[in-house]
């Protein structure tokens, strides 16, 4: 996606996308990660899903659990809390916005007025 | 899950990535550690591709985890500057132009054409002695240049870049272009020919009034004061006429001069 930074783009929206695997059902960090991945978000980084769970815990939009599991260590679930819904409406608007601007400005179907 | 059954190259990274993590207290880098180990290994079991290829290096998995954790980086890590994340809102003000300013394009291929057109008169200034457009070649070109304007903004191109420089030197000569048509339409027939000492709008320079126009003006000027000398000079004597016949004088004719 030439001019337009594609992993940029994502990492501003990242915040959204977690927050969203997460309203969906809670879960843990590669659980997120691999929902994101299998929603088509194929460049999202592991460490930028693992430290954005946390920075979102760490401002009250997740809270999280530990679950025991027999196959390994621990796992830390995370769940989204009110404020965290809050967030995720915002990003929804925001997002709409954007896309729908911009996919005016793309749209191959309107001539582009210089 | 002991030690003994985490792959010995996961291991390897684990221990790199918490190194990387060093500097941070040793509580909050056991939390981190926690959800990433958990699930770096996860990752590892789905995975055939060695954990340093598929993650990267340990050292920027580390920098990339506390930037998106939102931890300020290693103090002596300069190779690793924290990467940039802009909000969604921050992306949305970048891309978003206000529907109105789109509405208003159209306007603009206008007044663009107009505006080349004054620049082309008072750059050449080959048209007529003064640099200005006379009105044959205005009726010819405007329409023309509107045509042109008004295709460039519609039509798709390559010469986006050319345009957008076009649009901002018409932004900047839309001052003095604009003044100057102002100025010529109250001074005179902006559109008309020089022969009748008309003078389409050259640019800044505020051209003296053309003699041509100041006769005409003297002239219609003169020819209002003879008029209206001629029509006080008829009603004077018509004033006498009708003194000297006294009360004889045709009442029509009385009525007609009444207001």
């Amino acid at each position: 996606m030439t001019g337009m930074d594609r992993s940029q783009l994502l990492r501003g929206a990242l915040d959204g996308a977690v927050l969203a695997v997460t309203a969906e059902d809670d879960a843990y960090g590669y659980d997120v990660l691999r929902r994101l991945r299998g929603a088509g978000l194929a460049e999202v980084g592991d460490a930028s899903v693992y430290g954005t769970l946390r920075r979102l815990y760490a401002a009250g939009a997740l809270t999280s659990y530990m679950v025991p599991s027999e196959e390994g260590p621990a796992r830390r679930y995370y769940g989204i809390t009110d404020r965290g819904r809050v967030q995720l409406a915002e990003a929804r608007t925001v997002w709409q916005e954007f896309s729908q601007a911009l996919g005016a400005l793309l749209d191959e179907k309107v001539e582009a007025r210089a | 899950m002991t030690t003994s059954t985490i792959p010995e190259d996961v291991r390897a990274y684990l221990d790199a990535v918490r190194a990387g993590l060093g500097d941070l207290p040793s509580h909050e880098r056991d939390d981190v550690m926690t959800d990433v180990e958990a699930s770096v290994l996860e990752s590892a079991e789905d995975s055939d591709v060695p954990v340093a290829l598929r993650l990267g290096p340990p050292g920027r998995f580390a920098a990339e985890l506390r930037a998106a954790a939102g931890l300020p980086p290693r103090a002596d890590d300069a190779a690793a500057p924290e990467p940039v994340r802009p909000s969604l809102r921050e992306l949305a003000t970048r891309f978003t132009i206000a529907p109105w300013l789109r509405e208003l394009a159209p306007l603009w291929w206008v007044a663009r054409a107009v505006i080349v057109l004054g620049i082309l008169a008072e750059a050449t200034g080959t048209f007529d002695g003064n640099g200005n457009l006379p009105g044959e070649e205005t009726r010819l070109l405007l329409p023309v240049a509107v045509v042109v304007s008004v295709a460039l903004g519609l039509l798709r191109h390559r010469w986006r870049a050319l345009v957008v420089a076009l649009n901002v030197v018409c932004a900047i000569a839309a001052f003095p272009v604009g003044y100057g048509i102002a100025k010529n339409i109250r001074e005179g027939d902006a559109f008309s020919s020089t022969q009748r000492g008309g003078a389409y709008a050259g640019a800044a320079r505020s051209a003296p009034v053309p003699a041509a126009v100041r006769e005409r003006r003297a002239r219609a000027v003169a020819l209002e004061a003879a008029r209206r000398s001629r029509a006080e000079n008829a009603s004077r004597s018509r004033a006498r006429t009708r003194a000297k016949k006294g009360r004889d004088a045709p009442r029509s004719t009385e009525r007609r001069n009444r207001p």
